[in-house]
């Protein structure tokens, strides 16, 4: 075997393996605006204070869909039991957004905005 | 998050990598494997096998840590072929037990190691009599080296003058049924003389060798799929 294949071999399975392993920060932190988790929280938190439950709900959905997208990218990266703990306060949040209670909800969404900066790190 | 596919990509991590970083620290782990050395091994298998099932916490954290062990055991392992004095700091040095018949007690102590120790290994050598010890030496992987008092070696072909023939190493001519015709032209010999000394013993078809081997002399080893001792 030639030389510079027996090196790159191992090298190239190495750098793969680190681009497995963090690609999921890399994919957090250049998402577009269509799957911004960050610009949805923002507006959920928004649409809570001024008691706007319908934006809410909507902004939820937005949420939940660009959450389930990027789970997949992140499942790699991340530690499971934020991942466990973000989908408890997707959860926890629907039913306080149902039931139009400010006070159940943004305790919710800062705990889910918290989850979600911890795993840029 | 689908956990089994998690665990299976993160597994496949850990083993190549391993794999890698065992590859790069080269024998020297397996064949001279000194305490210190089993416990980094331990350890590093223990920081692999988090990394595989530990879902709890993340990959490149247990990945990192493992290089870092890789890269510091690469690190003494140069620094100890580089410089002997580094050598013999770390890896210490062979202590004699045994000299001229006489146990060393003092060098027993440094070492920590017991009569009864010393007397495991001589027996795991077959030497039941101290009296034939000349000397022994703990290697710095644990293992007591003997040498005999000069009565009670073995005698060499040398010692009865008697002349030897170097075997040298066997070449695979025929393995499972297919000529490696690479072995045929370093041993200078050809198809055709392979094939009429299977002729000469019965054998027909090349496909019906599990293995010949030819040694420097030219003498052929057979071994056919089927067995007579069935």
């Amino acid at each position: 075997m030639k030389k510079w294949i027996f090196y790159s071999i191992p090298v190239f399975t190495l750098i793969i393996f680190i681009a497995i392993m963090q690609g999921g920060y890399y994919y957090i932190t250049s998402l577009s605006d269509k799957n911004d988790i960050s610009q949805y929280i923002e507006r959920l938190n928004n649409d809570i204070r001024f008691s706007h439950w319908d934006t809410a709900r909507e902004d939820l959905q937005h949420l939940d869909v660009a959450w389930k997208k990027a789970v997949p990218r992140l499942q790699f990266h991340a530690e499971m039991d934020v991942i466990d703990g973000i989908k408890k306060n997707l959860a926890r949040l629907s039913g306080s957004i149902d039931a139009q209670d400010p006070e159940g909800a943004l305790p919710e969404l800062r705990e889910l905005a918290e989850h979600w900066e911890n795993l840029k790190n | 998050m689908n956990e089994g596919i998690v665990v299976v990509v993160r597994s496949v991590i850990g083993f190549f990598t391993l794999l890698i970083f065992t590859r790069v620290l080269g024998k020297q782990q397996i064949a001279q494997l000194t305490f210190f050395d089993y416990v980094l091994g331990i350890t590093i298998g223990s920081i692999a096998a988090t990394l595989s099932v530990d879902l709890s916490s993340r990959a490149w954290p247990h990945w990192v840590g493992l290089m870092v062990w890789a890269v510091i055991v690469l690190a003494i392992q140069w620094l100890t072929l580089k410089s002997r004095p580094a050598a013999k700091y770390i890896v210490g040095e062979p202590t004699i037990v045994i000299m001229n018949g006489q146990i060393m007690e003092d060098g027993m102590r440094k070492i920590r190691y017991t009569l009864a120790d010393v007397l495991h290994q001589l027996r795991d050598k077959g030497i039941f009599d101290l009296n034939q010890v000349g000397f022994a030496v703990v290697e710095t992987d644990g293992k007591v080296s003997v040498l005999l008092k000069p009565e009670f070696l073995p005698a060499t072909p040398k010692d009865l003058n008697l002349t030897t023939q170097s075997s040298g190493l066997n070449s695979e001519l025929i393995y499972d049924g297919i000529i490696i015709n690479e072995n045929l032209k370093k041993a200078n010999v050809d198809q055709m003389w392979l094939i009429s000394e299977l002729n000469k013993k019965g054998i027909k078809q090349v496909s019906e060798v599990f293995l010949a081997t030819i040694d420097s002399s030219g003498s052929l080893f057979l071994d056919t799929f089927k067995d007579n001792s069935r």
